[in-house]
């Protein structure tokens, strides 16, 4: 209801959550935990220069003696696990023997640029992740981020996928996730 | 689809990284103006109206950053222009290298007018620092701002640091959005 109107309303994407997944192992490679039917399919040419997309996932971990670093990356593609293009990733160390805690992640997705139907654009993203039990990290946690580039002429998911790098089985448990467009 | 009081994206919408800021002791805007929102008399026209504001960008320190001070003006976008509405500080960690933070404000109308008033809240989070409520204590309280339409201004997001090194900030990315 703004003054003027801007017409450049805040949608939730479809698929509503209404589930949980089931705790799954986590290995030393990058794993898509979120079904691909919980998230929305960005067509082609979706992106614009400016248009802004917000991802929320709720998940729960469990981790053991050795978990080391928790791990996580937000990919564009056909979310499938350990493929397609890495838009933004962080590292953690993660504190061991934290049974059934809960986490989230925030991610932002900016497209900087986008010339047209079948150009290359890029999307400039970041975020934060919260391990209850470990602590509260910025996606990327330091660096200067750069745009990453995508054929705006391919459509694709866009997910985050985890993984840890230590010995022992930590486990993931995907609970909710949800997509907005923030123009 | 509950009703009318959509949230909607402001523009401008940004599609860059902003220009760095090299802090010293007095305050400096975060933004230029071309990042905020234009000028809209009048914006705050009923008592309730509520906007939120996020920003993500890069700091380094260096061996004596003293405190990071964010100030928030009800003014013109210049430093230390307007009212002020609200400000945080904290112990800021020395020698960091490109760490990111992020500002997450929300700025509500509590009147209308040429006296009305504007509250300020929300989050600053420093990675390898903290996180930190903004304001960090203290009373929430209005404060007496013209919003009538024969007046304009910009939230204005400003920084300054109290040590004696070149502290940097970068601001990668921000965005405005009406809640109401």
């Amino acid at each position: 209801m703004d003054y003027p109107r801007s017409n450049f309303y805040c949608d939730s994407k479809p698929p509503f959550r209404d589930r949980s997944g089931s705790s799954t192992a986590m290995t030393t490679a990058l794993v898509a935990y979120v079904p691909t039917s919980d998230i929305p399919l960005f067509p082609p040419n979706y992106f614009w220069a400016g248009k802004l997309v917000y991802i929320k996932h709720i998940f729960q971990t469990s981790s053991f003696a050795t978990p080391t670093a928790f791990f996580v990356n937000l990919i564009f593609g056909n979310n499938v696990s350990n493929t397609g293009t890495g838009l933004c990733s962080a590292g953690i160390t993660w504190t061991a023997n934290q049974s059934t805690v809960q986490c989230s992640c925030d991610f932002w997705i900016r497209c900087r640029t986008a010339n047209g139907p079948g150009t290359i654009g890029t999307l400039f993203s970041y975020g934060v992740v919260w391990l209850g039990g470990t602590g509260l990290i910025p996606i990327p946690a330091t660096g200067g981020l750069s745009a990453v580039s995508f054929d705006t002429s391919v459509g694709g998911y866009i997910a985050p996928q985890y993984y840890r790098s230590g010995s022992t089985a930590e486990v993931l448990t995907h609970h909710d996730i949800f997509t907005r467009a923030m123009n | 689809m509950d009703g009318p009081w959509y949230n909607e994206g402001m523009p401008p919408f940004q599609a860059s990284t902003a220009p760095q800021v090299t802090m010293t002791s007095s305050n400096q805007p975060l933004f230029p103006n071309s990042w905020l929102q234009p000028n809209r008399p009048g914006f705050f026209d009923y008592v309730g109206k509520t906007i939120y504001y996020k920003a993500w960008g890069v700091s380094t320190t260096g061996a004596t950053p003293g405190n990071f001070n964010l100030f928030v003006y009800w003014g013109n976008n210049t430093a230390s222009n307007g009212t002020q509405l609200g400000s945080n500080a904290f112990t800021w960690v020395a020698s960091l290298t490109n760490v990111c933070w992020s500002i997450d404000l929300y700025i509500r109308a509590r009147a209308i007018g040429v006296n009305g008033q504007l509250v300020i809240y929300g989050t600053l989070f420093l990675g390898q620092t903290g996180l930190w409520m903004f304001p960090f204590s203290g009373t929430i309280t209005g404060v007496v701002c013209d919003l009538s339409r024969a007046n304009s201004n910009f939230i204005s997001p400003q920084v300054n640091r109290s040590g004696t090194t070149a502290e940097t900030i970068t601001p990668w990315d921000m965005y405005w959005q009406q809640l109401n």
